[in-house]
């Protein structure tokens, strides 16, 4: 799996950084959910993550649609606000018409029974109530997605459902036509929908919501015009049967009016002063919502209270609440979350990782602990510009192959998460469709490191550090000072290292200094990746489903010293190979091409005779606390916030 | 007194300001800003990102941005006419008198760059929050500080003394957020029979603060209070267990030197019951450098005791600033940091005053 791309709905989205310079605000704009659990920094990668999974899923509808190998899934057409059941999940992987994006494996449990108040944990106050529109911090998603829907969403297993659109357009289903390089997609909204003040949900909103984000008075947008502004004109003023005309082809139309706000409501204040006088945080009563729950108070850094809405259920849902309010109650840090779940404050938690799983068996919490497997990998970037200007193109390339020996993954599992993950060496999310599963994870050999090392002239002097033309293997190691586990594992990766005669230098900086842009520090700041100064540097990014996302990562033309600075391929690697197989991804609507030049890169990527300046330690866990009461629950590590189905939890008298 | 006081006051404005100045500068100098949230955001093209440094005023010089934030230059103003207002007339003026409506000195302090709030009504929610963690916590470490200073000046180089000193040294070698969790998962996760962490119960209590919490309150006092004081204990305990040292040890050296001056043993010699001596002569005079350490020590806790309001999710100043931080909201982080430094100085002239009611001898006049 690619790695979560800052923009789930771009066209050209990047990876998901776990890292970010503004502790959260780097951190929103790329989305790391997980984050969270180390300090109440990335959370807004739970949302990335789901909203990459727009630009996978629709973009993997066109290219079944151009090459009109899907077939119509029997859930392609979902009844809006419940995600379809299908019978089987579809296999990941295979040709395109193999590949159904709309057939989940969730399917809600019956309510058994209602009333009460649900009570939820997390570590960490939402910014605002703007999700995806001037903050992408995942917990406002988890916070508001639940009061404001869109018009589709993710399941947990990355398949796709309507929200206030009762269709899932494909190509296949019909819903999508492509005319030469535009393409029109129809969107049924729900019938009879309303917003929680009575007034019908119609394409009317749709038609304001895409002229109100191409306002020339919009400012702060997180989620930009990408998409919106592709869209020349919409159909269906006053109807529930909207058709969205795009100039072009624009492959994650998914990803689109998540969430659409009311016509009516957002035309009460003008558009640069929307955030000052909508949805404000003293006076929530007064918007307008088409979720299940909707928010009547807020107070910061304590709770968020909903209550149903009452227009939700009846014209969508068509059913009763489970709950007669939930309460959002926020921690300042896991530790204090997992005490208050142990001390009965609240039903379920969000937004653990496995650091945190140690500190809940501890605490007797085993049985309430649901763990999945997260696409976010731990990993550690060389500098391979670096590496190159010190020893030259063949020592870089025997140092690179030695480094991927020399690491002892597990010992680091061991030592730094309690045995808490699986080793990896691919940074590709296994359940993603185009993993290549048939690639040998390399065993770690300190022999073999140190052949290598030899071979290529490498000699230790005479303070017992390797030597080759007169340059040293002393290494500038990063990380964020606030992730302490990060600085021990470097430490301890220079631990490992010593016997070979590398040493590392580690260092810790403040968040804002790793990543920060190439105008926004200074140029020899150390530890900056933008710029380069550093050797080794170890954070971990967001796969997301998009495999389109690693362009920005591996191409060589996204080197952050070329161009507009703006590139992610802080390992400067350049290899042909890559860069090839990077744009055929880019290029191609073929699931199949798309599929192989994967497998090509994947190979590069783990065979340690190419030297690949990345290398992937580990996937996170996603974890999450919940009451065994608890049903319909559907942890996911990877498509959408943990709250993505809260309409359908219910809890046991 | 008055026009000490007044003379005082007006001596404020002028730190203030340069306090004020070098905040503002400090943090526009640091690494980040609030623009930084669109870095690694492909979405978020150039153009859109000088919009935003362009509507929040981040593209002006830095002298500019604080002239606009103190209210003396108009932002819709450019050239020199920054400094005059929409109404004509110098910018800084009241607005009922011509001048501007932007800024500190018009009572504006801007809108949370992060999401859009008042930041007076940001800060407003926090007050009362941190005023009750403050409040109590230094009511009970000020009573406990002064009964064990005085108990050990009075026994001194006695068990009890050192014991009191252990106690002390040992609370003060405690890092608050080490002993905050642990008091956490000790009476919260284990023997759960205080909260974790809040100011209220999420499930029985309205939101402090709230319409509902006063009417509940008025309903059910008991409970509300009761319900207060159990998520009080916790963090009380944090912060009067690491603070209570200083100012212990403090008047043991203090109650230690009144204790040797002469009139203490001329009250002594005419007869002076020894509680007398103590609690009327000595402790009064051993009071006047208390005076000073209390008073310094009220706007740390109204900055809000930032470990230990973050620790236990207590809703006040403290939590409010890390927020800020983390955010890079600078116009949150300036209105907190500059009611800080109003609290820093009026808290200095407040013991001053103190001075001159607990010393007669301390004359303003």
């Amino acid at each position: 799996m690619p790695h979560a791309p800052v923009d789930s709905s771009t066209s050209h989205g990047q990876n998901g950084l776990f890292e970010t310079a503004h502790t959260t605000r780097l951190c929103r704009a790329v989305g790391a959910a997980e984050e969270d659990n180390h300090g109440n920094v990335c959370r807004e990668e739970n949302y990335m993550r789901k909203r990459f999974l727009s630009l996978f899923a629709t973009g993997a509808i066109l290219v079944g649609a151009c090459g009109g190998a899907a077939s119509p899934s029997p859930s392609s057409t979902t009844t809006a606000s419940t995600p379809p059941a299908s019978t089987e999940a579809s296999p990941s992987g295979g040709a395109s018409g193999e590949i159904d994006l709309t057939a989940t494996k969730y399917k809600a449990d019956e309510v058994g029974n209602k009333g009460g108040n649900l009570v939820i944990g997390i570590s960490g106050d939402p910014s605002s109530f703007w999700f995806n529109t001037y903050d992408t911090f995942a917990n406002d998603c988890e916070a508001f997605c639940p009061s404001m829907w869109g018009l589709w969403n993710n399941t947990m297993d990355l398949k796709y459902y309507g929200q206030l659109a009762s269709n899932v357009p494909t190509v296949a289903n019909g819903g999508v036509t492509v005319n030469g390089d535009k393409m029109d997609v129809a969107v049924d909204l729900v019938e009879g929908a309303k917003w929680s003040d009575g007034q019908p949900i119609t394409c009317d909103d749709v038609i304001f919501n895409q002229k109100w984000f191409m306002d020339k008075d919009q400012v702060g947008l997180q989620s930009g015009t990408s998409g919106y502004e592709d869209i020349t004109s919409i159909d269906g003023a006053g109807t529930s049967k909207c058709v969205l005309h795009f100039g072009k082809i624009y492959e994650p139309y998914l990803g689109l009016f998540s969430p659409l706000y009311p016509k009516h409501y957002l035309e009460k204040s003008s558009v640069a002063d929307v955030q000052k006088n909508l949805y404000v945080d003293t006076k929530l009563t007064d918007g307008v919502y088409s979720g299940p729950y909707m928010p009547t108070a807020w107070a910061h850094d304590a709770q968020i209270n909903y209550v149903p809405n009452t227009q939700f259920w009846q014209t969508i849902k068509k059913a009763d609440p489970p709950f007669e309010s939930v309460t959002l109650k926020f921690y300042a840090d896991t530790d204090t979350e997992i005490a208050g779940f142990s001390a009965n404050e609240i039903d379920v938690g969000l937004e653990f990782n496995q650091n945190q799983v140690a500190a809940m068996e501890s605490a007797n919490l085993g049985d309430a602990i649901d763990k999945v497997l997260g696409p976010t990998y731990e990993q550690h970037s060389w500098n391979y510009k670096s590496l190159t200007d010190k020893f030259g193109d063949a020592g870089a390339k025997a140092l690179m192959e030695a480094l991927h020996y020399a690491v002892d993954k597990e010992a680091i599992n061991q030592t730094i998460t309690g045995g808490a993950v699986t080793p990896s060496c691919n940074g590709i999310y296994p359940d993603a469709w185009f993993y290549d599963g048939s690639n040998t994870c390399y065993e770690h050999d300190q022999a073999k490191a140190q052949s290598i090392l030899d071979a290529a002239g490498f000699k230790k002097g005479s303070d017992g550090i390797l030597e080759l033309n007169g340059k040293k293997a002393e290494f500038l190691g990063c990380a964020r000072a606030d992730r302490q586990y990060r600085l021990d594992t470097l430490n301890l990766l220079n631990t490992q290292l010593q016997p070979l005669g590398i040493k590392i230098n580690v260092k810790g900086v403040p968040a804002a200094t790793v990543f920060a842009g190439w105008t926004e520090i200074a140029a020899d700041t150390p530890c900056n990746t933008t710029h380069g100064n550093f050797d080794v540097v170890e954070f971990a990014w967001v796969g997301t489903p998009d495999p389109g996302s690693n362009y920005f990562l591996y191409h060589s033309k996204y080197d952050p010293d070329k161009g507009d600075h703006a590139g992610q391929n802080y390992i400067r690697v350049h290899n042909s190979d890559v860069d090839a197989s990077m744009d055929v991804i880019k290029s191609s609507v073929d699931l199949e091409k798309i599929k192989e030049a994967m497998a090509t890169f994947q190979k590069i990527y783990v065979d340690p005779a190419n030297a690949f300046p990345e290398i992937a330690l580990y996937n996170w866990t996603t974890v999450m606390l919940k009451s065994a009461k608890m049903h319909n629950i559907a942890n996911n590590g990877s498509a959408s916030v943990q709250t993505w189905n809260i309409e359908d939890w219910w809890r046991e008298p | 007194m008055i026009r000490y006081i007044v003379r005082r006051l007006i001596g404020t404005i002028p730190t203030l300001f340069v306090v004020s100045l070098l905040i503002y500068s400090i943090l526009q100098l640091a690494p980040g800003g609030p623009e930084q949230r669109f870095e690694q955001n492909p979405k978020v093209t150039p153009a859109q990102i000088a919009a935003f440094k362009h509507r929040w005023g981040l593209d002006q010089p830095i002298p500019v941005q604080y002239c606009r934030w103190i209210g003396v230059c108009n932002p819709d103003g450019e050239g020199l006419g920054v400094f005059i207002s929409n109404k004509g007339l110098p910018n800084f003026l009241p607005g009922f008198l011509g001048g501007g409506d932007n800024g500190v000195l018009h009572g504006d302090l801007g809108f949370s760059s992060s999401t859009g709030s008042s930041v007076a009504s940001l800060i407003g929610q926090r007050v009362l929050p941190t005023a009750i963690l403050a409040g109590v916590s230094l009511l009970v470490w000020v009573l406990l500080a002064l009964l064990t200073g005085v108990i050990a000046a009075v026994r001194r180089y006695g068990k009890l003394d050192t014991a009191i000193t252990v106690f002390n040294y040992v609370g003060f070698s405690f890092p608050t957020f080490w002993l905050g969790l642990m008091l956490i998962v000790v009476f919260a996760a284990q023997l759960r029979i205080l909260p974790a962490s809040g100011m209220w119960d999420t499930r029985t209590v309205p939101i402090f603060g709230s319409a509902e919490y006063w009417a509940f309150l008025g309903k059910k006092p008991d409970v509300a209070i009761i319900d207060l004081v159990r998520h009080l204990i916790l963090p009380v305990v944090t912060l009067v267990f690491v603070n209570i040292a200083g100012d212990s040890r403090f008047i043991r050296a203090a109650m230690i030197d009144s204790l040797n001056q002469d009139f203490v043993r001329t009250a002594r010699a005419k007869g002076v019951a020894e509680r007398g001596v103590i609690f009327r002569h000595a402790l009064r005079n051993a009071l006047l450098p208390v005076v000073t350490n209390v008073a310094l020590e009220l706007p740390f806790l109204f900055a809000g005791a930032i470990a230990t309001e973050t620790i236990f999710s207590w809703p006040g100043m403290g939590l409010a600033y890390i927020s800020a931080v983390r955010q890079f909201d600078y116009p949150v982080l300036m209105g907190i940091l500059v009611i800080t430094a109003l609290v820093v100085v009026l808290a200095n002239l407040l013991a001053d005053i103190l001075y001159a009611i607990v010393d007669p001898r301390i004359s303003y006049g």
